[in-house]
């Protein structure tokens, strides 16, 4: 396959699902559908335009990569906890946004309205929003910092008595975090005498939370088995930048800033090259040469434990068909 | 045979067959509008003559019972909106047997469960997904039996649990209904109902796909009596549907007209085409839903394509959800592309329907999802901001609809909204037919200050009686008389809506009749006045006083010196039957017998009730 890439040289490519036969025979084949696929996900920054306000649009910065952190937090514990997934990548998309694979048998082998109750489930969890927020909501995006914002965060609270009150407030406060401090305690006190009050809402705090920084993924990519996805260390074509991957659990040390274009690559591989002999030159692949180095590593340890799990899967399939 | 594993043996006549299907869809039919209200379930088979005469092929584990089903999986085959339907209904059922059978009932279905599964691991012909599926069922279904769950059903408290895979239980953990580990699922005897529920329910899906497999189509096609059937039972379904009513779009709508017809469309549609206006932009998904509901409304492509070239030729305002797409260079011609190949003029050629309203109400959990039901995916305070401007002061009528919504029956608060639409149509409509007419009769300065006094006031449309109006109305009075009729609405209790307001005219002779019929339909709302808090008869007094051109109530506790000439506004039965039916919101459904399915069936509806 390396041979076919190279010669083709295509812009990017898009990875889909594996068929019961070719696609390009989809019109002959009785019942062409798709047989297995990775369970992706795509969080997009435009998705959380409601609740930035340090850039719009395609912009990215290092604040509001911070949504994507929670995010990525948020689902990587997730899936490997309650649903036992090993074999999760993370890519970034290249521009805005970042790609998920979960590559389990397991999760390959899922329907479509599976795809679609996981990713319902991801979309509302909680434990790890909490311990971001502040740090984000409300010293990055200083979310309580102007009347016109608080009052977008204050539309959260459903009873009107209590947002008139607090409303009344935020003006007294000097900045975001004493602004969250006054409305976390008014609204504990609210409900702690409230008990049975119609309209009762005792997570009520964890829902404005949730509410602000929950993962917004694009469901439609998730869902479509028929769905196309573009290919880890693909260029984007817009930026030039390399759909790297990167570690999860070092995911608010990735700087989508630094990460390298193709130009700068080719630079790279003319310094190591320079000074040094044929032999020299071809004794390393080319990619060790440049900064793309760790994430290919990363790439490869995941590879690694995938491709262990696909030879045990294989020998229980062929011990179960006693095929020898 | 509760799951529906083993397919039926044997022979049957083709006319008894038909006849247990028949019966079987129609109930249903039925079962699906009650969305789990046992209540609602158990009077199904009392009021439906039909049902309770064939109810053999109802009664679980019959023979006619597993062959009406089978014969109507069969049928399903062709339609993906049918097939879907009788998932969810015969799960329903399911859920009502085992809701009514109690301990043995459940007993006897688990244990059938494991015999069939057995039965199938080793019988039938299953793919390999299917193969797995029964695996976990047999394991789940052994687990069931031997933990003593079973016996324990019914009480909360115990320590009962087994552990399923969460595919099993997708529905219940997309709620996060229960909690996940490592993939496993911990089922407790309170879900236990849930859990076998899930489990029917794939076990149905699964067992569709192999029908759809097999190559059973092509047997119906062939045999000519299965085609009869299946084609009436099709008949009966679309019925169900509405389909019947269905008037045909005219294709001549145009672009310039969608605006003026924004009211008349269902509230999802309206919501979409608000973000449309205000943010010039939407996004693909949404894009694609209210293309193909302006299609199906009868838009033509060219007029289509001319309502998105109106708003992407203008500059985005504000958040657009990211779109920097315009109407230039190659972004044209991709719309336009992809907004011929929806017609099936492009492309493939092939005619896509538009989302139906159990498609959109699936969207539900998806926030950055526009477009879908809004009765299913906002929350009751959004429903209420959205519903006001709408319903206005007919704060009965907005409760009800919340109901329902809280009840989990999308449809009927849909229906409530487009009833109430129609009524007010017809009611503007009646209203400027009769201003038209007297037109000629009557001042008109006074006419026109009466019309904008009525609008600074934001009143309730006004059955202005102004053939019976003379030329002495005092119109500063007018105001206050708005602010009255709220009162009189407080008064009558708050469904009687609707208040026609007679200007005093001096000819009252015929007051004692208005006088008795006005106490009539007080009477009559006082009876459908669910507990509303009316309870003395509040007397409304007619006075003759000549002096007094407009009256107004002072004091509505007592009987009043001057009060206000209310009265029904004679014309044609119909109406007044409307006048009363607004008291309550039974008789403003008994307008719509029909159902939708489609947002663009509301529209059409709407549209041609309202022109009659």
């Amino acid at each position: 396959m390396e041979k076919e890439v190279k010669k083709n040289c295509p812009h990017k490519i898009d990875i889909g699902a594996i068929y019961n036969s070719k696609p390009k025979d989809h019109r002959t084949v009785h019942m062409f559908a798709p047989q297995e696929k990775e369970l992706v996900f795509d969080i997009d920054m435009t998705d959380y335009d409601e609740v930035r306000t340090c850039c719009s649009g395609a912009e990215i910065c290092k604040k509001c990569w911070k949504f994507m952190t929670i995010a990525v937090k948020i689902l990587d514990t997730a899936l490997r906890e309650d649903f036992g997934y090993q074999h999760i990548l993370w890519v970034y998309s290249g521009r805005r946004g970042v790609h998920c694979w979960v590559c389990d048998g397991s999760a390959r082998a899922l329907s479509q309205s599976s795809r679609v109750a996981l990713a319902e489930y991801l979309q509302r969890a909680e434990g790890i929003a909490k311990k971001f927020f502040n740090d984000l909501i409300l010293s990055d995006q200083d979310l309580l910092g102007t009347p016109q914002l608080w009052g977008k965060v204050l539309a959260l609270v459903p009873d009107p008595a209590l947002r008139e009150s607090l409303e009344n407030t935020m003006p007294q406060c000097v900045n975001s975090q004493q602004r969250w401090s006054t409305i976390k305690t008014e609204i504990n006190r609210t409900l702690s005498k409230s008990e049975h009050k119609k309209g009762y809402r005792p997570y009520l705090l964890t829902e404005i939370i949730l509410q602000l920084v929950y993962p917004r993924l694009d469901i439609h990519v998730t869902k479509g088995l028929n769905h196309l996805l573009k290919s880890p260390f693909c260029v984007h074509p817009k930026t030039g930048r390399v759909c790297v991957c990167f570690d999860p659990l070092k995911a608010e040390q990735f700087d989508p800033m630094a990460v390298p274009h193709l130009s700068q690559l080719m630079e790279e591989i003319s310094n190591y090259d320079a000074g040094k002999t044929d032999e020299e030159r071809g004794a390393v692949a080319e990619y060790k040469k440049t900064s793309m180095k760790q994430s290919i590593d990363l790439f490869d340890s995941f590879l690694s434990s995938l491709g262990k799990e696909n030879v045990a899967r294989r020998r229980e399939e062929s011990d179960m068909k006693l095929d020898f | 045979m509760t799951f529906y594993m083993k397919p039926p043996e044997g022979n049957i006549q083709l006319n008894k067959l038909y006849q247990d299907a028949e019966t079987r869809l129609f109930f249903l039919c039925q079962i699906h509008q009650c969305w789990g209200d046992i209540d609602q379930v158990r009077s199904i088979i009392v009021d439906h003559s039909s049902i309770r005469s064939n109810s053999d092929c109802l009664i679980e584990g019959s023979r006619k019972d597993r062959i009406s089903h089978f014969v109507l999986r069969l049928t399903c085959l062709e339609s993906g909106q049918l097939q879907t339907f009788f998932i969810e209904a015969e799960t329903q059922l399911f859920e009502y047997r085992m809701e009514c059978g109690g301990e043995q009932t459940v007993t006897h279905s688990v244990r059938e469960l494991k015999r069939h599964s057995h039965f199938a691991l080793r019988s039938m012909a299953l793919t390999s997904s299917h193969q797995k599926f029964i695996i976990q069922v047999q394991k789940i279904s052994d687990e069931i039996l031997s933990s003593g769950m079973l016996e324990c059903y019914g009480r909360q408290n115990c320590q009962h649990a087994i552990k399923v895979p969460w595919t099993v239980v997708e529905s219940l953990v997309k709620e996060r209904q229960v909690v996940v580990t490592a993939g496993d699922v911990e089922i407790h005897c309170h879900n236990l109902l849930q859990l076998l529920c899930c489990v029917f329910k794939a076990t149905l899906e699964f067992g569709l796909k192999e029908l759809s497999l097999s190559g059973a189509k092509n047997l119906i096609a062939i045999d000519a009596r299965l085609r009869q059937v299946k084609k009436n039972l099709y008949r009966l379904y679309r019925k169900h549907q509405g389909g019947d009513y269905m008037v045909l779009s005219s294709n001549s709508l145009r672009s310039t007209d969608i605006e003026s017809q924004v009211p008349n469309f269902p509230l999802c549609m309206q919501e979409l085409h608000k973000i449309l206006s205000s943010t010039g932009r939407l996004r693909h998904h949404a894009r694609i839903r209210y293309t193909l509901y302006l299609k199906d409304i009868g838009l033509p492509v060219m007029e289509n394509i001319a309502f998105w070239e109106n708003f992407y030729s203008k500059p985005h305002k504000g958040h657009s959800g990211g779109c920097c797409h315009t109407w230039d260079g190659t972004d044209k011609n991709r719309y336009t592309y992809g907004i011929r190949h929806l017609y099936g003029i492009e492309g493939g050629r092939k005619n896509y329907t538009s989302h139906s309203c159990s498609a959109l109400q699936d969207l539900q959990s998806q926030p950055s999802e526009l477009g879908g039901c809004p009765f299913t995916s906002y929350g009751e305070d959004e429903l209420s901001v959205l519903l006001y401007p709408i319903l206005g002061d007919h704060l009965q009528l907005q409760e009800d609809v919340i109901k329902e919504v809280k009840a989990g029956r999308p449809n009927a608060a849909c229906k409530t909204l487009s009833a109430f639409t129609i009524y007010m149509n017809k009611e503007c409509r009646r209203k400027n037919h009769e201003e038209k007419k007297s037109l000629r009769g009557c001042d008109q300065d006074n006419i026109k200050n009466l019309e904008e006094d009525k609008n600074t006031e934001g009143c309730i449309p006004n059955l202005l009686d102004v053939k019976k109006r003379d030329n002495s109305s005092k119109l500063t009075l007018l105001p206050k008389l708005c602010e009255e009729q709220s009162r009189v609405s407080d008064l009558m209790g708050k469904k009687h809506i609707q208040t026609n307001q007679v200007l005093k005219s001096p000819n009252n002779s015929s007051q004692k009749i208005y006088d008795a019929k006005l106490q009539a339909n007080k009477g009559h709302c006082h009876a459908k006045n669910f507990g509303y808090g009316v309870t003395n008869t509040k007397t409304i007094n007619y006075s003759n006083s000549a002096s007094a051109q407009i009256p107004c109530f002072k004091n509505v506790d007592s009987a009043c010196s001057q009060g206000i000439n209310l009265t029904t506004k004679s014309c044609n039965g119909i109406r007044n039957k409307m006048h009363e039916a607004v008291c309550d919101i039974e008789d403003l459904n008994s307008l719509l017998k029909y159902n939708f399915s489609h947002p663009s069936h509301y529209y059409l509806r709407t549209k041609s009730e309202s022109n009659v």
